[in-house]
Protein backbone atom coordinates (compact mmCIF):
# COMPACT_ATOMS: atom_id res chain seq x y z
CA UNK A 1 0.00 0.00 0.00
CA UNK A 2 1.73 3.50 -1.08
CA UNK A 3 1.94 6.72 1.36
CA UNK A 4 -1.35 8.01 -0.44
CA UNK A 5 -3.33 4.83 0.16
CA UNK A 6 -2.70 4.57 3.23
CA UNK A 7 -3.29 8.76 4.16
CA UNK A 8 -6.45 7.97 2.30
CA UNK A 9 -7.30 5.74 5.30
CA UNK A 10 -6.72 8.37 7.41
CA UNK A 11 -9.24 10.37 9.34
CA UNK A 12 -9.28 14.35 9.57
CA UNK A 13 -7.90 14.10 13.03
CA UNK A 14 -5.23 11.68 12.54
CA UNK A 15 -3.91 13.61 9.37
CA UNK A 16 -3.75 16.77 11.75
CA UNK A 17 -1.28 14.48 14.02
CA UNK A 18 0.66 13.57 10.68
CA UNK A 19 0.83 16.88 9.45
CA UNK A 20 2.24 18.62 12.64
CA UNK A 21 4.89 16.00 12.74
CA UNK A 22 5.62 16.26 8.78
CA UNK A 23 4.73 19.17 6.24
CA UNK A 24 4.50 16.88 3.99
CA UNK A 25 1.03 15.54 4.84
CA UNK A 26 -0.50 18.54 4.26
CA UNK A 27 -1.03 18.34 0.58
CA UNK A 28 -3.57 15.27 1.58
CA UNK A 29 -5.20 17.60 3.41
CA UNK A 30 -5.95 20.15 0.84
CA UNK A 31 -6.43 17.54 -1.80
CA UNK A 32 -8.94 15.86 1.19
CA UNK A 33 -11.08 19.64 0.83
CA UNK A 34 -10.02 21.55 -2.23
CA UNK A 35 -12.78 20.27 -3.78
CA UNK A 36 -15.71 21.17 -1.45
CA UNK A 37 -14.26 24.26 0.18
CA UNK A 38 -14.42 25.76 -3.17
CA UNK A 39 -17.83 24.62 -4.19
CA UNK A 40 -18.99 26.42 -0.99
CA UNK A 41 -16.99 29.37 -1.11
CA UNK A 42 -18.69 30.09 -4.66
CA UNK A 43 -21.79 29.24 -3.07
CA UNK A 44 -22.04 31.83 -0.54
CA UNK A 45 -19.78 34.80 -2.03
CA UNK A 46 -20.15 35.04 -5.53
CA UNK A 47 -16.78 35.65 -6.42
CA UNK A 48 -14.82 34.47 -9.78
CA UNK A 49 -13.49 31.26 -9.65
CA UNK A 50 -9.94 32.62 -9.48
CA UNK A 51 -11.07 35.11 -6.80
CA UNK A 52 -12.94 32.05 -4.97
CA UNK A 53 -9.20 30.37 -5.27
CA UNK A 54 -7.32 33.08 -3.85
CA UNK A 55 -9.66 32.79 -0.75
CA UNK A 56 -9.01 29.14 -0.64
CA UNK A 57 -5.36 29.73 -0.55
CA UNK A 58 -5.89 32.08 2.42
CA UNK A 59 -8.03 29.47 4.31
CA UNK A 60 -5.72 27.14 3.98
CA UNK A 61 -2.69 29.03 4.78
CA UNK A 62 -4.65 30.01 8.08
CA UNK A 63 -5.34 26.22 8.86
CA UNK A 64 -2.17 25.26 8.74
CA UNK A 65 -0.44 28.23 11.06
CA UNK A 66 -3.71 27.18 13.02
CA UNK A 67 -3.65 23.57 13.30
CA UNK A 68 -2.55 23.47 16.81
CA UNK A 69 -5.81 25.52 17.85
CA UNK A 70 -7.89 22.35 15.96
CA UNK A 71 -10.07 21.43 19.69
CA UNK A 72 -10.21 17.26 18.79
CA UNK A 73 -13.89 18.02 20.78
CA UNK A 74 -15.20 19.62 17.11
CA UNK A 75 -15.43 17.67 14.03
CA UNK A 76 -12.42 18.42 11.71
CA UNK A 77 -14.94 19.66 8.71
CA UNK A 78 -16.45 21.78 11.09
CA UNK A 79 -13.04 23.16 12.18
CA UNK A 80 -12.04 23.74 8.22
CA UNK A 81 -15.69 25.15 7.11
CA UNK A 82 -15.77 27.89 9.96
CA UNK A 83 -12.29 29.10 8.84
CA UNK A 84 -13.38 29.10 5.35
CA UNK A 85 -16.71 31.11 6.49
CA UNK A 86 -14.69 33.32 8.47
CA UNK A 87 -12.45 33.71 5.54
CA UNK A 88 -15.54 34.52 3.28
CA UNK A 89 -17.41 37.24 5.63
CA UNK A 90 -13.93 39.01 5.66
CA UNK A 91 -12.99 39.28 2.40
CA UNK A 92 -17.16 40.28 1.59
CA UNK A 93 -16.67 43.10 3.93
CA UNK A 94 -13.80 44.38 2.38
CA UNK A 95 -14.88 43.98 -1.33
CA UNK A 96 -18.93 44.40 -0.77
CA UNK A 97 -18.98 43.84 -4.23
CA UNK A 98 -20.19 41.76 -6.90
CA UNK A 99 -19.66 40.11 -10.09
CA UNK A 100 -23.28 38.87 -11.77
CA UNK A 101 -22.47 36.65 -14.39
CA UNK A 102 -21.39 33.51 -12.28
CA UNK A 103 -23.13 30.19 -11.88
CA UNK A 104 -22.98 28.89 -8.98
CA UNK A 105 -22.47 24.72 -9.07
CA UNK A 106 -25.43 22.51 -7.73
CA UNK A 107 -25.51 18.70 -8.53
CA UNK A 108 -28.92 17.28 -9.51
CA UNK A 109 -28.90 15.40 -5.77
CA UNK A 110 -28.53 19.05 -3.88
CA UNK A 111 -31.28 20.60 -6.28
CA UNK A 112 -33.68 18.01 -5.36
CA UNK A 113 -32.94 18.54 -1.72
CA UNK A 114 -33.21 21.85 -1.65
CA UNK A 115 -36.18 22.19 -4.32
CA UNK A 116 -37.92 19.55 -2.10
CA UNK A 117 -37.69 21.45 1.15
CA UNK A 118 -39.07 24.20 -0.23
CA UNK A 119 -42.10 23.03 -1.86
CA UNK A 120 -40.97 24.00 -4.98
CA UNK A 121 -42.69 21.51 -7.90
CA UNK A 122 -40.03 19.39 -9.95
CA UNK A 123 -41.68 19.58 -12.90
CA UNK A 124 -39.50 22.30 -14.60
CA UNK A 125 -36.67 21.85 -16.75
CA UNK A 126 -33.78 21.22 -13.72
CA UNK A 127 -31.54 23.40 -15.58
CA UNK A 128 -34.01 26.13 -15.35
CA UNK A 129 -34.18 25.41 -11.74
CA UNK A 130 -31.26 25.63 -11.30
CA UNK A 131 -30.45 28.88 -13.08
CA UNK A 132 -33.56 30.07 -11.12
CA UNK A 133 -32.29 28.89 -7.58
CA UNK A 134 -29.19 30.76 -8.20
CA UNK A 135 -30.58 33.69 -8.91
CA UNK A 136 -32.84 33.74 -6.10
CA UNK A 137 -29.65 33.10 -3.48
CA UNK A 138 -27.92 35.83 -5.23
CA UNK A 139 -30.23 38.43 -4.04
CA UNK A 140 -30.56 37.33 -0.47
CA UNK A 141 -28.73 38.77 3.01
CA UNK A 142 -25.25 36.76 3.63
CA UNK A 143 -26.62 34.90 6.48
CA UNK A 144 -29.63 33.72 5.18
CA UNK A 145 -27.45 32.45 1.92
CA UNK A 146 -25.10 30.67 4.15
CA UNK A 147 -27.35 28.80 6.36
CA UNK A 148 -29.41 27.56 3.20
CA UNK A 149 -26.12 26.62 1.85
CA UNK A 150 -24.61 24.80 4.50
CA UNK A 151 -27.88 23.12 5.18
CA UNK A 152 -29.20 21.81 1.52
CA UNK A 153 -26.14 22.29 -0.54
CA UNK A 154 -23.81 21.11 1.63
CA UNK A 155 -25.84 19.05 3.83
CA UNK A 156 -24.89 19.71 7.30
CA UNK A 157 -26.94 19.14 10.01
CA UNK A 158 -28.00 21.65 13.18
CA UNK A 159 -24.92 21.10 14.86
CA UNK A 160 -22.71 21.48 12.61
CA UNK A 161 -23.98 24.92 11.31
CA UNK A 162 -23.70 25.64 14.96
CA UNK A 163 -20.02 25.09 14.87
CA UNK A 164 -19.47 26.85 11.57
CA UNK A 165 -20.92 29.93 11.90
CA UNK A 166 -20.55 30.01 15.70
CA UNK A 167 -23.79 30.23 16.75
CA UNK A 168 -26.31 28.66 19.37
CA UNK A 169 -28.47 25.75 17.64
CA UNK A 170 -31.54 27.54 18.37
CA UNK A 171 -30.39 30.67 16.23
CA UNK A 172 -29.59 28.38 13.22
CA UNK A 173 -32.89 26.94 13.45
CA UNK A 174 -34.44 30.33 13.71
CA UNK A 175 -32.22 31.49 10.57
CA UNK A 176 -32.82 28.59 8.27
CA UNK A 177 -36.62 29.27 8.84
CA UNK A 178 -36.17 33.05 8.08
CA UNK A 179 -33.94 32.09 5.24
CA UNK A 180 -36.47 29.90 3.91
CA UNK A 181 -39.22 32.83 3.92
CA UNK A 182 -36.72 34.90 2.53
CA UNK A 183 -36.07 33.12 -0.38
CA UNK A 184 -39.79 32.54 -0.85
CA UNK A 185 -40.29 36.28 -1.04
CA UNK A 186 -37.90 36.74 -3.34
CA UNK A 187 -38.78 33.92 -5.32
CA UNK A 188 -42.39 35.68 -6.06
CA UNK A 189 -40.58 39.10 -6.54
CA UNK A 190 -38.61 37.21 -9.07
CA UNK A 191 -41.99 36.41 -10.40
CA UNK A 192 -40.93 33.14 -10.97
CA UNK A 193 -43.94 30.77 -11.61
CA UNK A 194 -42.87 26.97 -10.99
CA UNK A 195 -46.03 26.18 -10.97
CA UNK B 1 -1.30 17.92 -6.81
CA UNK B 2 -3.69 20.70 -7.98
CA UNK B 3 -2.84 24.54 -8.29
CA UNK B 4 -4.29 25.37 -5.11
CA UNK B 5 -2.13 23.05 -3.26
CA UNK B 6 0.88 23.70 -5.13
CA UNK B 7 0.40 27.42 -3.98
CA UNK B 8 -0.45 27.20 -0.87
CA UNK B 9 2.99 24.79 -0.25
CA UNK B 10 4.93 27.30 -2.30
CA UNK B 11 3.97 30.18 -0.18
CA UNK B 12 4.37 28.21 2.63
CA UNK B 13 7.97 27.54 1.99
CA UNK B 14 8.87 30.56 0.35
CA UNK B 15 7.31 32.80 4.02
CA UNK B 16 8.88 30.15 6.11
CA UNK B 17 5.24 29.53 7.66
CA UNK B 18 4.74 27.58 10.67
CA UNK B 19 2.19 26.42 12.76
CA UNK B 20 2.00 28.48 15.89
CA UNK B 21 2.64 26.74 19.42
CA UNK B 22 0.07 25.77 21.02
CA UNK B 23 0.88 27.55 24.31
CA UNK B 24 0.14 31.03 22.18
CA UNK B 25 -3.71 29.44 21.33
CA UNK B 26 -3.33 28.11 25.08
CA UNK B 27 -2.44 31.75 26.53
CA UNK B 28 -5.63 33.47 24.37
CA UNK B 29 -7.87 31.19 25.94
CA UNK B 30 -6.68 32.11 29.75
CA UNK B 31 -7.03 35.00 28.89
CA UNK B 32 -10.37 35.13 27.63
CA UNK B 33 -11.96 33.24 30.62
CA UNK B 34 -9.68 36.03 32.97
CA UNK B 35 -11.34 39.11 31.36
CA UNK B 36 -15.04 37.36 31.83
CA UNK B 37 -14.27 36.35 35.62
CA UNK B 38 -12.54 40.32 35.88
CA UNK B 39 -15.81 41.67 34.03
CA UNK B 40 -17.98 39.63 36.84
CA UNK B 41 -15.95 40.67 39.42
CA UNK B 42 -16.57 44.37 38.66
CA UNK B 43 -20.54 43.80 37.85
CA UNK B 44 -20.38 42.03 41.02
CA UNK B 45 -18.68 45.26 42.82
CA UNK B 46 -21.43 47.65 40.78
CA UNK B 47 -23.99 44.92 42.26
CA UNK B 48 -23.10 46.19 45.72
CA UNK B 49 -23.72 49.52 45.24
CA UNK B 50 -26.87 48.93 43.30
CA UNK B 51 -27.74 47.82 46.31
CA UNK B 52 -26.35 49.88 49.33
CA UNK B 53 -27.93 52.75 47.38
CA UNK B 54 -31.36 50.49 47.05
CA UNK B 55 -31.53 48.77 50.55
CA UNK B 56 -30.71 52.17 52.41
CA UNK B 57 -32.82 54.52 50.69
CA UNK B 58 -35.80 55.79 53.28
CA UNK B 59 -38.53 53.87 51.47
CA UNK B 60 -40.58 54.90 53.97
CA UNK B 61 -40.69 58.79 52.93
CA UNK B 62 -42.07 57.84 49.31
CA UNK B 63 -45.48 59.66 49.65
CA UNK B 64 -43.69 62.64 50.51
CA UNK B 65 -41.60 62.59 47.11
CA UNK B 66 -43.79 61.05 44.96
CA UNK B 67 -47.22 60.49 43.74
CA UNK B 68 -46.23 56.84 44.01
CA UNK B 69 -44.58 54.19 45.33
CA UNK B 70 -43.13 53.65 41.89
CA UNK B 71 -42.65 57.06 41.30
CA UNK B 72 -40.04 57.43 44.34
CA UNK B 73 -38.17 54.11 43.18
CA UNK B 74 -37.47 55.65 39.91
CA UNK B 75 -36.12 58.91 41.68
CA UNK B 76 -34.12 56.75 43.74
CA UNK B 77 -32.76 54.23 41.03
CA UNK B 78 -28.89 54.22 41.09
CA UNK B 79 -28.85 55.17 37.09
CA UNK B 80 -25.01 55.09 36.71
CA UNK B 81 -24.53 52.08 38.19
CA UNK B 82 -26.85 50.33 36.85
CA UNK B 83 -25.53 51.54 33.39
CA UNK B 84 -22.09 50.19 34.68
CA UNK B 85 -23.53 46.87 35.45
CA UNK B 86 -25.26 46.58 31.86
CA UNK B 87 -21.99 47.50 30.11
CA UNK B 88 -19.95 45.07 32.25
CA UNK B 89 -22.63 41.96 31.57
CA UNK B 90 -22.29 43.08 27.62
CA UNK B 91 -18.51 42.97 28.28
CA UNK B 92 -18.49 39.63 29.94
CA UNK B 93 -21.11 37.92 27.70
CA UNK B 94 -19.26 38.95 24.52
CA UNK B 95 -16.18 37.37 26.26
CA UNK B 96 -17.74 34.33 27.15
CA UNK B 97 -19.55 33.62 23.48
CA UNK B 98 -15.75 33.82 22.41
CA UNK B 99 -14.80 30.99 24.59
CA UNK B 100 -14.36 27.20 23.00
CA UNK B 101 -17.88 26.30 23.53
CA UNK B 102 -19.83 29.62 24.83
CA UNK B 103 -21.29 30.27 21.40
CA UNK B 104 -23.82 27.10 21.52
CA UNK B 105 -25.63 29.07 24.50
CA UNK B 106 -28.54 31.62 23.30
CA UNK B 107 -28.11 35.74 24.43
CA UNK B 108 -30.23 34.95 26.97
CA UNK B 109 -28.93 32.00 29.22
CA UNK B 110 -25.68 34.13 28.92
CA UNK B 111 -26.51 37.11 30.28
CA UNK B 112 -29.07 35.45 32.70
CA UNK B 113 -25.90 33.55 33.74
CA UNK B 114 -23.55 36.72 34.36
CA UNK B 115 -26.06 38.42 35.79
CA UNK B 116 -26.95 35.87 38.61
CA UNK B 117 -23.41 35.72 38.73
CA UNK B 118 -22.72 39.33 39.18
CA UNK B 119 -25.79 39.28 41.79
CA UNK B 120 -24.20 36.58 44.26
CA UNK B 121 -20.50 38.44 43.94
CA UNK B 122 -22.35 41.31 45.00
CA UNK B 123 -24.94 40.77 47.57
CA UNK B 124 -21.68 38.85 49.19
CA UNK B 125 -19.56 42.42 48.95
CA UNK B 126 -22.38 44.44 49.68
CA UNK B 127 -22.71 42.17 53.32
CA UNK B 128 -19.12 43.21 53.43
CA UNK B 129 -19.88 47.10 53.30
CA UNK B 130 -17.94 47.02 49.96
CA UNK B 131 -20.91 48.83 48.68
CA UNK B 132 -21.12 51.65 50.54
CA UNK B 133 -17.01 51.89 51.01
CA UNK B 134 -17.36 52.35 46.72
CA UNK B 135 -19.84 55.70 46.57
CA UNK B 136 -17.61 56.71 49.27
CA UNK B 137 -14.73 56.86 47.39
CA UNK B 138 -15.46 57.62 44.27
CA UNK B 139 -17.19 60.46 46.25
CA UNK B 140 -14.41 61.54 47.49
CA UNK B 141 -12.38 61.37 44.09
CA UNK B 142 -14.88 62.15 42.06
CA UNK B 143 -16.13 65.84 42.31
CA UNK B 144 -18.95 64.91 39.80
CA UNK B 145 -19.70 61.79 41.21
CA UNK B 146 -20.39 63.33 44.59
CA UNK B 147 -22.91 65.98 43.69
CA UNK B 148 -24.75 64.07 41.50
CA UNK B 149 -24.64 60.29 42.60
CA UNK B 150 -23.04 59.71 45.95
CA UNK B 151 -25.87 58.58 47.99
CA UNK B 152 -24.85 61.06 51.03
CA UNK B 153 -25.42 63.38 49.05
CA UNK B 154 -28.37 62.69 47.48
CA UNK B 155 -29.89 61.81 50.91
CA UNK B 156 -29.24 65.18 51.71
CA UNK B 157 -31.32 66.62 49.07
CA UNK B 158 -34.06 64.71 49.17
CA UNK B 159 -33.93 65.70 53.17
CA UNK B 160 -33.84 69.34 52.58
CA UNK B 161 -37.17 69.31 51.49
CA UNK B 162 -39.64 71.11 54.43
CA UNK B 163 -42.33 71.80 52.39
CA UNK B 164 -42.74 68.40 51.90
CA UNK B 165 -41.91 67.08 55.11
CA UNK B 166 -39.10 66.13 54.87
CA UNK B 167 -35.83 68.00 57.33
CA UNK B 168 -32.58 66.96 57.92
CA UNK B 169 -29.51 68.42 59.00
CA UNK B 170 -27.63 68.77 63.04
CA UNK B 171 -29.18 69.30 66.34
CA UNK B 172 -28.17 72.46 67.38
CA UNK B 173 -29.12 72.24 71.24
CA UNK B 174 -31.81 70.46 73.30
CA UNK B 175 -34.26 73.52 74.69
CA UNK B 176 -36.03 70.97 76.83
CA UNK B 177 -38.36 67.53 76.21
CA UNK B 178 -40.45 69.33 73.67
CA UNK B 179 -38.09 71.20 71.59
CA UNK B 180 -34.79 71.16 70.08
CA UNK B 181 -33.40 73.36 67.53
CA UNK B 182 -31.90 72.23 64.52
CA UNK B 183 -29.69 73.39 61.56
CA UNK B 184 -30.54 72.56 58.32
CA UNK B 185 -28.43 72.20 54.98
CA UNK B 186 -28.58 75.32 54.22
CA UNK B 187 -28.08 76.71 57.40
CA UNK B 188 -31.43 77.82 58.41
CA UNK B 189 -32.00 77.14 62.00
CA UNK B 190 -35.34 75.06 63.04
CA UNK B 191 -37.44 75.16 66.30
CA UNK B 192 -38.03 71.50 66.21
CA UNK B 193 -41.86 70.26 68.22
CA UNK B 194 -41.45 66.70 69.92
CA UNK B 195 -44.76 65.30 71.40
CA UNK B 196 -46.20 62.24 72.72
CA UNK B 197 -46.84 61.11 69.38
CA UNK B 198 -43.14 61.76 68.06
CA UNK B 199 -41.28 58.37 67.24
CA UNK B 200 -37.46 58.67 68.28
CA UNK B 201 -35.99 56.11 66.24
CA UNK B 202 -31.79 55.24 66.15
CA UNK B 203 -29.92 57.16 68.87
CA UNK B 204 -30.64 59.19 71.87
CA UNK B 205 -31.18 62.99 71.29
CA UNK B 206 -28.62 65.20 71.51
CA UNK B 207 -26.61 68.07 70.18
CA UNK B 208 -24.69 68.12 67.35
CA UNK B 209 -25.92 65.07 65.84
CA UNK B 210 -27.28 65.03 62.51
CA UNK B 211 -30.68 63.85 62.03
CA UNK B 212 -33.62 63.03 60.00
CA UNK B 213 -37.15 64.54 60.79
CA UNK B 214 -40.23 63.58 59.06
CA UNK B 215 -43.11 66.17 60.00
CA UNK B 216 -44.33 69.54 58.97
CA UNK B 217 -43.63 73.16 58.68
CA UNK B 218 -45.92 75.23 60.96
CA UNK B 219 -46.29 78.49 61.33
CA UNK B 220 -45.11 79.84 64.64
CA UNK B 221 -44.58 83.83 65.17
CA UNK B 222 -42.24 83.04 67.72
CA UNK B 223 -39.54 81.56 65.40
CA UNK B 224 -40.32 83.92 62.92
CA UNK B 225 -39.89 86.20 64.93
CA UNK B 226 -36.01 85.28 65.73
CA UNK B 227 -35.57 84.54 62.46
CA UNK B 228 -36.02 81.03 62.83
CA UNK B 229 -38.45 78.19 61.14
CA UNK B 230 -40.77 75.65 63.10
CA UNK B 231 -41.39 72.01 62.25
CA UNK B 232 -43.53 69.24 64.01
CA UNK B 233 -42.12 65.91 64.08
CA UNK B 234 -43.64 62.58 63.60
CA UNK B 235 -40.29 60.91 63.75
CA UNK B 236 -36.99 61.72 64.45
CA UNK B 237 -34.24 59.62 63.37
CA UNK B 238 -30.63 60.10 65.29
CA UNK B 239 -27.79 58.75 63.17
CA UNK B 240 -24.72 57.27 63.97
CA UNK B 241 -22.33 59.23 61.97
CA UNK B 242 -21.17 62.35 60.76
CA UNK B 243 -21.63 61.58 57.49
CA UNK B 244 -24.79 62.59 56.69
CA UNK B 245 -23.40 65.99 56.87
CA UNK B 246 -19.62 65.61 56.28
CA UNK B 247 -20.19 66.56 53.11
CA UNK B 248 -22.45 69.77 53.35
CA UNK B 249 -20.00 72.41 51.77
CA UNK B 250 -20.10 74.65 55.18
CA UNK B 251 -19.35 71.36 57.48
CA UNK B 252 -20.67 72.75 61.18
CA UNK B 253 -18.62 75.36 60.49
CA UNK B 254 -21.15 78.21 59.79
CA UNK B 255 -23.51 77.29 62.32
CA UNK B 256 -21.33 78.86 65.45
CA UNK B 257 -20.69 81.75 63.19
CA UNK B 258 -24.41 82.71 62.98
CA UNK B 259 -24.49 82.54 67.12
CA UNK B 260 -21.43 82.03 69.23
CA UNK B 261 -23.59 81.51 72.05
CA UNK B 262 -24.87 78.20 70.22
CA UNK B 263 -21.23 76.95 70.62
CA UNK B 264 -21.72 76.92 74.86
CA UNK B 265 -24.82 74.56 74.05
CA UNK B 266 -22.67 72.41 71.24
CA UNK B 267 -20.34 71.23 73.47
CA UNK B 268 -22.11 69.96 76.95
CA UNK B 269 -20.26 66.44 77.38
CA UNK B 270 -23.66 65.08 79.53
CA UNK B 271 -25.67 65.73 76.41
CA UNK B 272 -23.85 62.94 74.49
CA UNK B 273 -24.65 59.24 75.16
CA UNK B 274 -24.27 55.84 73.02
CA UNK B 275 -21.56 58.02 70.13
CA UNK B 276 -18.72 56.43 69.68
CA UNK B 277 -16.85 59.71 68.76
CA UNK B 278 -17.07 60.63 72.32
CA UNK B 279 -14.82 58.30 73.43
CA UNK B 280 -11.46 59.79 74.43
CA UNK B 281 -8.26 59.49 72.89
CA UNK B 282 -5.72 56.67 73.55
CA UNK B 283 -3.08 57.98 75.68
CA UNK B 284 -0.07 59.12 74.59
CA UNK B 285 1.76 56.54 76.64
CA UNK B 286 0.25 54.03 74.93
CA UNK B 287 2.05 52.45 71.90
CA UNK B 288 0.18 51.90 69.03
CA UNK B 289 0.76 48.89 66.04
CA UNK B 290 -1.58 50.62 63.87
CA UNK B 291 -4.23 53.16 62.97
CA UNK B 292 -6.82 51.25 64.12
CA UNK B 293 -5.24 51.57 67.92
CA UNK B 294 -5.71 55.00 68.15
CA UNK B 295 -9.10 56.97 68.23
CA UNK B 296 -9.39 60.87 67.61
CA UNK B 297 -10.11 62.78 70.39
CA UNK B 298 -14.08 64.00 70.92
CA UNK B 299 -12.90 67.68 70.79
CA UNK B 300 -11.06 67.07 67.39
CA UNK B 301 -13.94 65.31 66.12
CA UNK B 302 -16.11 67.93 66.47
CA UNK B 303 -14.25 71.02 65.39
CA UNK B 304 -15.31 72.33 61.54
CA UNK B 305 -12.20 73.20 60.32
CA UNK B 306 -11.19 70.00 59.63
CA UNK B 307 -11.93 66.04 59.26
CA UNK B 308 -9.15 65.08 61.81
CA UNK B 309 -8.23 61.86 61.84
CA UNK B 310 -5.69 59.61 64.13
CA UNK B 311 -2.86 57.86 62.82
CA UNK B 312 0.03 55.28 64.58
CA UNK B 313 3.16 57.01 63.63
CA UNK B 314 5.99 55.95 65.03
CA UNK B 315 4.08 53.69 67.51
CA UNK B 316 2.65 56.99 69.05
CA UNK B 317 -1.14 57.97 68.48
CA UNK B 318 -1.54 61.27 66.61
CA UNK B 319 -3.77 63.67 65.31
CA UNK B 320 -3.66 64.82 61.92
CA UNK B 321 -5.32 67.09 59.38
CA UNK B 322 -5.24 65.43 56.06
CA UNK B 323 -7.41 68.53 53.68
CA UNK B 324 -9.20 71.28 55.42
CA UNK B 325 -13.33 71.74 54.95
CA UNK B 326 -14.62 73.80 52.45
CA UNK B 327 -11.13 75.15 51.24
CA UNK B 328 -11.51 73.78 47.27
CA UNK B 329 -8.28 75.51 46.15
CA UNK B 330 -6.37 74.29 49.18
CA UNK B 331 -7.90 70.53 48.80
CA UNK B 332 -6.76 71.04 45.16
CA UNK B 333 -3.43 72.06 45.85
CA UNK B 334 -3.26 69.74 48.46
CA UNK B 335 -3.93 66.81 47.02
CA UNK B 336 -0.41 66.24 44.71
CA UNK B 337 1.24 63.48 46.03
CA UNK B 338 4.60 63.98 48.47
CA UNK B 339 7.86 61.81 48.25
CA UNK B 340 8.90 63.23 51.80
CA UNK B 341 8.55 66.31 54.26
CA UNK B 342 10.06 68.50 52.23
CA UNK B 343 7.38 68.49 49.36
CA UNK B 344 4.44 69.72 51.96
CA UNK B 345 4.29 73.39 53.22
CA UNK B 346 0.58 72.93 54.80
CA UNK B 347 -0.34 76.30 54.22
CA UNK B 348 -4.29 74.78 53.96
CA UNK B 349 -4.00 74.24 57.94
CA UNK B 350 -3.66 78.45 59.62
CA UNK B 351 -4.56 77.12 63.40
CA UNK B 352 -2.14 77.95 65.99
CA UNK B 353 -2.26 74.21 67.22
CA UNK B 354 -0.08 73.18 63.96
CA UNK B 355 2.77 70.68 65.80
CA UNK B 356 4.15 69.32 62.50
CA UNK B 357 3.78 68.96 58.69
CA UNK B 358 4.60 65.84 57.22
CA UNK B 359 4.43 63.50 54.21
CA UNK B 360 2.64 60.58 55.57
CA UNK B 361 1.36 57.45 52.80
CA UNK B 362 2.45 60.19 49.57
CA UNK B 363 0.10 62.99 51.09
CA UNK B 364 0.55 66.37 53.26
CA UNK B 365 -0.46 65.97 56.40
CA UNK B 366 0.07 68.34 59.47
CA UNK B 367 -0.02 66.98 62.74
CA UNK B 368 -1.53 68.76 65.55
CA UNK B 369 -1.52 66.45 68.54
Amino acid sequence: MDIRQDVNLKTDEELVILILENQGYFTYLIERYERKLLAYVLRISNVSHQEAEDILQDVFIKVYQNLNDFDPDLKFSSWIYRITHNEVISNYRKRRSRDKDLVIDIDDADLENFASDLDITQELDDKLLRQNIFKVLDKLDIKYREVLVLKFLEEKNYREISDIIKKPMGTVATLINRAKKAFLTELHKQSINFK
Amino acid sequence: MTSVSEKVLKNIEKHKITPRPKWIFTLQHVAVWFSSLVFLLIGGLAFSVVIYMLKESDWRIYENMSNSFWGFALLVLPYFWIIVLAGLVILAHYNLKNTKSGYRYRLGVIVLFVFLISMIIGAALYLMGVGRTIDEQFADQMPMYEEFINKMNRDKRIWMNPERGLLGGMIISVENENQIKVSDFNNDVWNVGINEETLLEGFEIGSNQPVKIIGAEVNDANSLAQGERAFMAKVIEVLPNRDFIKRHPMGGRRMIEINPDMQRQVLPQDSFMHMEYRDEATSSDEVCGMDTDCKTPFSFSIRSNCPFKSKCIEKDCRVVCEKPFADKEAETKNKAQCKNNKDCDCEFYVAEDKQDCVCLENKCMVIVK
